[in-house]
């Protein structure tokens, strides 16, 4: 059960608003490596996942993404206010405009809408571990190609939070990878699955 | 098996007190001055959280606690586990 608390995770002030901005930004939205996704990677990953401490963890970083979800929506509200027609057309903005106005729709930068075959919950521990380490690098990588395009001081300040909270994530999902290792097999972590096998198959 | 029992009826108290709760504040959204809803929502916040210290003090939290010497967040079974189970 979630209860929701009427503020974000990090403050977002922008001044200025730039449609441009928001179409290359709300590729973290529904994108390839955006919030959404990675919620309902880790949200649905802890269901099968057998080890408590690592569930803990999926359950508080799927969280905390839907957050993120939210400051990356306060981030395209602000960048789209006020906006005249022109400027929509000139912005390139006008592509996303037509079909959403300016209200908040999950889809990557190209346009193309959210998708959850863009994640996997396998129901194997080390298969999913590794998948949210990966998430984590992408999604970290996609902040620093926003930081490369954008140059408004208050955007990128909520960005760089946003860029820090996946390099802590990463470092939380390798703790994870650690525990799950420690409850296996060391002589031979691929024996068998413990999300779904009950003995070791190498018995 | 007291035990399971007790900690199924605690739960369900609370779930069933937490629901009137969040029923009323959704009422609430759309009728602000709604002096019914009003009161059933302040009613049942009380009860609700007297069930809550109670399930707590007995089974673990339910919530990340305020303040706390040693860390049983993960120590309790995950709500779609099957009770005492896996």
């Amino acid at each position: 059960m979630w209860q929701y608390e009427k503020r974000l995770q990090y403050p977002v002030k922008i001044k200025n608003p730039n449609p441009k901005y928001a179409q290359i930004i709300i590729s973290q939205l529904g994108g390839p490596d955006g919030e959404i996704g990675a919620s309902l990677r880790y949200l649905t990953q802890r269901i099968a996942m057998p080890y408590s401490k690592i569930v803990g963890i999926l359950t508080d970083v799927g969280t905390e993404e839907l957050a993120h979800f939210e400051m990356i929506s306060a981030i395209l509200y602000q960048l789209t206010r006020n906006l005249t027609p022109k400027e929509i057309k000139e912005s390139g903005f006008d592509t996303y405009f037509v079909d959403h106005t300016t209200g908040i729709y999950p889809v990557a930068a190209s346009g193309y809408p959210y998708s959850a075959s863009q994640f996997q919950s396998k129901g194997d521990v080390l298969a999913d571990l590794h998948e949210d380490l990966a998430a984590e690098q992408k999604a970290r990588a996609t902040y620093d190609n926003i930081l490369r395009l954008v140059d408004d001081p208050d955007v990128c300040d909520a960005i760089k939070f946003l860029r820090a909270r996946e390099i802590v994530h990463y470092q939380r999902f390798a703790d994870a990878l650690g525990i799950a290792q420690e409850n296996m097999d060391s002589k031979n972590f691929y024996g068998y699955n413990p999300a779904f096998d009950k003995v070791s198959k190498l018995n | 098996m007291i035990n399971n029992n007790t900690r199924e009826r605690l739960m369900k108290a609370y779930q069933a007190y937490s629901f009137a709760v969040y029923d009323a504040l959704l009422y609430l959204d759309a009728y602000p001055n709604s002096k019914e809803a009003l009161d059933s929502y302040n009613k049942y916040q009380k009860l609700s959280q007297r069930a809550k210290a109670e399930y707590e003090s007995k089974f673990g939290p339910i919530t990340a606690p305020n303040d706390t010497n040693s860390w049983q967040w993960t120590d309790s079974p995950w709500p779609w586990h099957i009770e005492g189970g896996k």
